[in-house]
């Protein structure tokens, strides 16, 4: 699996290095210069990994088991492995769709706690705990001693806050 | 995935969120403090510089901004932000259309800010017109050669035709347009090199011999390149110089022994500069005239900005403010105050598409 | 001199001086321990009061501050593979596995007390650098620092362990991120997607903790174990750490000197010290098997280089009033509030202001280091707790801390971003080292190779000594690691960097 991630990368990669080239086409030269000095370099070293891998798969260090820590394979059933990706993942997406809406100064210990709560499973005292060290870091070293003024959240705005 | 199924409503939770309710409503704005009090009593105003902090303009802001709180009525405090973005963009975007209208959120504009805005770079499209000039300070850029070009006075400055090797930060800096438009006013060939990160490094490659051109402003003139020059490292040459009031050019206040471009041109020439060239000069200057200029959003109330105009006035009038502007920003401290200022705005966008061509 | 040398300390171990000391230090520890906080937030903070101490007051406070900031940086760095600062991101490639090994007790012994002596090795040579301050910055222009950019590129080999080409590759990819934001050349706009808070470029901190804070939490939480994995009696201690850095003194040294030369270059920049000082570590150890699998040498000399660092970026500051770098310059701000005139002055009439500064820049070290060591034992617990529990924290203190680089919304989807592509790299098995590699020397190669070619007209700089000089050393660098491949000595070594956090 971890040879087809690698492959896929590579195209991505790749394409990168496409749309930097076509993109960088139409600047003037001593901005186009320096891109095609590295985009098409680099172009070329990823048609060689491709070829590698395609072919010399036994042999290739990097599709070796080299990175034994990789969660997925390691002590955790891949099954599971994936489900518990996607869900961090998708904490740290709800995090940012939460500051959007409400703001930092909520968000922050609204997730803290929520996650305690409902993801860890810990009790009400614990993941109480949390959500308040998390308002003192961000009212007593944000706000006060650094000024720092976060933006409104959007619902704030829409309420009229 | 997540699972909501061992939530239970006891009282715990309930005051929680009942915590989380006051925690919400402390997070808000404050409400309004009594009419009869000064309204700056007990506020505090933020100033949004657009770049970084490090540079002139956040030197200047920051200097300046610890002096006026003392003249505004009501003591007020003054908070110093960065939103640094679009070289300036971000920051008048934001004062033009997002920004509260009360007058405790003000920006601080540099010189190259107008020209971006009269060039329409992308993302310029805010309106200075409506916006409140509040006050502005005015800037000079100043121009000096290094050793290897051996320049020991103006007139040898012809002799260098060719040899001159200009260090700039970037392409479209209101030195490196300046400076570009002076060589081809005296009628220099001349190279411009982009790139140094600040104009302190430029510099440090002038030391090196890596150029042997590059400039400054006025408020470094007097701490770090007048020393230069008494070492004989640099030739000062000139600076671009201001105008007054009748549109005619005259020197910075923090530097009143050096000359003028234009008095440098005359000097050369024996006759006054004319053309495209020259007026496009004298755009730069009219913008540097404006210099570090210190705005209100559309729409703060008359009475507020004329409390923060008065408060300026009486700061620029103060000999204990402009004591601390020789210590620290090495010369006095002019400040044209409000619709005055103004006008060397309108000269600036005024001018013929011929000329702000040059600027490109 | 030595008349002012001892006047200078009189001035410094007046007790009043030592208490402000002592604050500068405190606050700097905390600042430097918060990840997005750091000098530049700590003397942006204290500026105004500035105003109310007297110079030589003031000058203690501020350096006492700066000085200690890139010793507690390592705490996140450690635990949490997140920077403390940007001068912490080479310490995560040991020191994070080292925690997961239950050796961040070790660590922390190691770091601070090669912080210690790295501060204090800058002090000496700035102390040391005042006759010949002149010609040693100047000696070094555009070509040169082109070069040194060229040198820290060839690290990527070193950084790439057993996936040399997924490195180059990686690194690429860093140099084009890096290119985002206008070009000074041109004045163009570089992938910007119509968005202004690009115009500036990507910010690197956001950036770097997307890289390598996003996938270690994220690998973490998968595992659901606390960071250390392993018994709780394995945790070995602090003393162990600080016999390390005494064992390896001579690599102590040689990253001290590395450190204050690049920090008394002006234009390099202090991101790239401590990915140098880790390239020069692994590059010039035996063996080098441990390597990002938490060999505590690989703490050792980014960290020492670090805090030698600042000794050498005073350097050109007080002595040209050009500043090396966004702290020098807000420091150099404060200096000139405080009526002191940078320039050849201070190494004559003002020398014991310089000597004031060298005996505060070695107290602090000394200081800094005496207040976190007794720290450790507790810190080094939180790689006990439940990652269940820290989780939330530590995200939560990933977008506070990546919020406040720049205070827009951009920054939190650069560190998700960055974040998400971090975590394919890992899961491919690709380096992620040199991707930070790319973005931090990007910006450098280019910048000096159109300084170079444009102020010299030409390629005429490349028959400069200095040039040469570099290119021979990384020429032979480079050729040593392809001998010693042949050789077969670097095959086991290699797959250690693959990824940092290797379990075995």
């Amino acid at each position: 699996m971890k040879g087809g991630i690698s492959q896929g990368l590579n195209l991505c990669m790749a394409g990168l290095f496409v749309c930097a080239i076509l993109s960088a086409m139409q600047w003037p030269v001593h901005s186009r210069a320096f891109v095609m000095a590295i985009a098409f370099p680099g172009l070329l070293l990823t048609v060689v990994l491709f070829v590698r891998q395609r072919w010399r798969r036994g042999t290739d260090a990097a599709t070796s088991p080299g990175l034994g820590d990789t969660p997925l394979d390691a002590d955790v059933p891949p099954a599971v492995a994936r489900r518990r990706m996607v869900n961090v993942f998708a904490w740290i997406f709800a995090l940012f769709a939460l500051v959007r809406l409400v703001g930092f100064e909520i968000a922050v210990p609204v997730f803290t706690f929520v996650y305690l709560r409902f993801q860890a499973r810990e009790g009400l005292l614990v993941s109480g705990a949390a959500a308040v060290v998390m308002v003192a870091l961000i009212v007593g070293v944000f706000n006060w001693i650094l000024h720092v003024l976060w933006p409104k959240g959007m619902l704030q705005g829409w309420l009229g806050l | 995935m997540i699972r909501f199924t061992d939530a239970r409503y006891s009282p715990a939770w309930v005051a929680v969120l009942s915590g989380l309710l006051i925690w919400m409503t402390l997070a808000g704005p404050e409400t309004a403090t009594a009419a009869d009090k000064p309204f700056y009593e007990g506020k505090t105003i933020r100033v949004i510089v657009p770049f970084s902090p490090g540079g002139g303009t956040d030197n200047y802001a920051r200097f300046a901004a610890r002096h006026w709180v003392k003249y505004i009525p009501g003591n007020p405090k003054i908070l110093v932000q960065n939103m640094p973005g679009g070289g300036g963009a971000l920051t008048f975007g934001y004062l033009y259309s997002k920004a509260s209208r009360d007058g405790l959120t003000l920006g601080v504009a540099s010189e190259g800010i107008p020209v971006r805005r009269l060039l329409r770079r992308p993302g310029h499209t805010y309106k200075f017109t409506e916006m409140s000039l509040i006050a502005s300070a005015p800037s000079s850029t100043t121009h000096f050669a290094g050793k290897s070009l051996g320049i020991k006075e103006l007139s040898d400055l012809k002799k260098t035709s060719g040899k001159i090797v200009a260090g700039d930060t970037q392409k479209g800096s209101t030195v490196a347009i300046v400076s570009g438009l002076i060589f081809q006013l005296l009628g220099l060939e001349y190279r411009q090199v982009y790139g140094y990160s600040s104009y302190g490094e430029a510099r440090l490659a002038l030391l090196k011999g890596e150029v042997n051109m590059t400039g400054g402003d006025a408020f470094n003139y007097a701490l770090v390149v007048k020393p230069l020059e008494e070492k004989g490292d640099v030739t000062i040459l000139f600076q671009s110089g201001l105008l007054d009031s009748q549109g005619k050019v005259t020197r910075h206040p923090a530097m009143p022994h050096l000359r003028t471009v234009k008095e440098g041109f005359v000097e050369l020439f024996g006759k006054e500069p004319s053309g495209t060239v020259w007026e496009a000069i004298k755009g730069i200057i009219a913008v540097n005239t404006l210099g570090k200029s210190v705005w209100a959003p559309p729409g703060v109330p008359e009475a507020r900005v004329r409390v923060l105009e008065d408060g300026f006035r009486k700061m620029v009038a103060d000999p204990a403010f402009q004591a601390d502007a020789v210590k620290v920003m090495g010369g006095k401290n002019d400040a044209v105050i409000g619709k005055d200022a103004q006008a060397a705005l309108k000269q600036f966008f005024g001018l013929p598409e011929e000329v702000v061509k040059l600027y490109r | 001199m030595l008349e002012s040398l001892l006047t200078a300390l009189g001035v410094i171990f007046a007790p009043y001086h030592l208490l402000l000391l002592l604050l500068g230090v405190l606050l700097g520890i905390l600042l430097g321990a918060v990840p997005g906080l750091g000098g530049i937030v700590g003397l942006t903070v204290v500026l105004p009061f500035v105003f109310e101490l007297s110079p030589s007051e003031a000058m203690v406070l501020l350096v006492g501050l700066v000085a200690v900031v890139t010793s507690s940086d390592s705490i996140p760095a450690v635990l949490f593979a997140v920077p403390g600062t940007a001068a912490a991101q080479a310490t995560i490639m040991d020191g994070h596995p080292m925690a997961k090994k239950g050796e961040a007790g070790r660590a922390f012994g190691a770091i601070y007390s090669a912080s210690m002596m790295g501060g204090v090795f800058g002090a000496v040579a700035l102390l040391l650098a005042v006759p010949i301050m002149r010609p040693l910055v100047l000696s070094v222009g555009s070509p040169e620092l082109f070069m040194l950019g060229l040198l820290g590129i060839s690290m990527v080999g070193v950084l790439s362990g057993r996936a040399p080409l997924q490195g180059l590759i990686a690194g690429m990819a860093g140099v084009l991120a890096s290119m985002v934001g206008m070009d000074p050349q041109t004045g163009i706009l570089r992938w910007t997607f119509g968005a202004l808070y690009l115009w500036e470029g990507l910010p690197l901190v956001p950036a770097v903790m997307g890289v390598f804070g996003i996938p270690e939490i994220v690998e973490m939480v998968i595992r659901r174990k606390s960071i250390a994995d392993v018994p709780r009696q394995a945790i070995k201690g602090v003393l162990t750490g600080i016999g390390d850095t005494f064992r390896h003194w001579f690599l102590v040294l040689r990253c001290s000197v590395l450190g204050t030369w690049i920090g008394l270059i002006p234009g390099l920049g202090s991101d790239v010290v401590d990915w140098f000082a880790y390239g020069h570590t692994v590059q010039s150890s035996r063996p080098r098997e441990g390597f990002g699998k938490g060999d505590v040498r690989g703490v050792i000399g980014p960290e020492s280089a670090a805090n030698a660092k600042l000794g050498g970026s005073l350097i050109p500051t007080i002595a040209f009033g050009i500043p090396g770098s966004l702290q020098m310059i807000i420091l150099l701000g404060a200096f000139m509030i405080l009526g002191l005139r940078p320039g050849p002055e201070m190494l004559t009439d003002n020398l014991d202001v310089t000597f004031t500064i060298v005996w505060s820049l070695v107290l602090a070290n000394v200081f800094g280091t005496l207040i976190l060591l007794p720290l450790t034992g507790q810190l080094a617990k939180l790689a006990l707790v439940r990652i269940q529990i820290l989780a939330p924290v530590i995200i939560s203190i990933l977008f506070l801390a990546s919020f406040l680089t720049t205070r827009d919304y951009g920054d939190l989807v650069v560190l998700i971003g960055f974040g998400l592509f971090a975590w394919v790299m890992k899961l491919a098995g690709w380096p992620r080292p040199p991707l930070v590699l790319g973005l931090v020397l990007g910006p450098i190669i280019g910048k000096y190779l159109f300084i170079s070619t444009h102020a010299y007209n030409g390629f005429g700089w490349l028959a400069r000594p200095g040039v040469i000089l570099l290119f021979l050393a990384m020429a032979a660098s480079v050729a040593f690691g392809l001998v010693r491949e042949k050789r077969g000595e670097t095959a086991p070594e290699t797959r250690a960097v693959e990824g940092i956090g290797g379990t075995p």
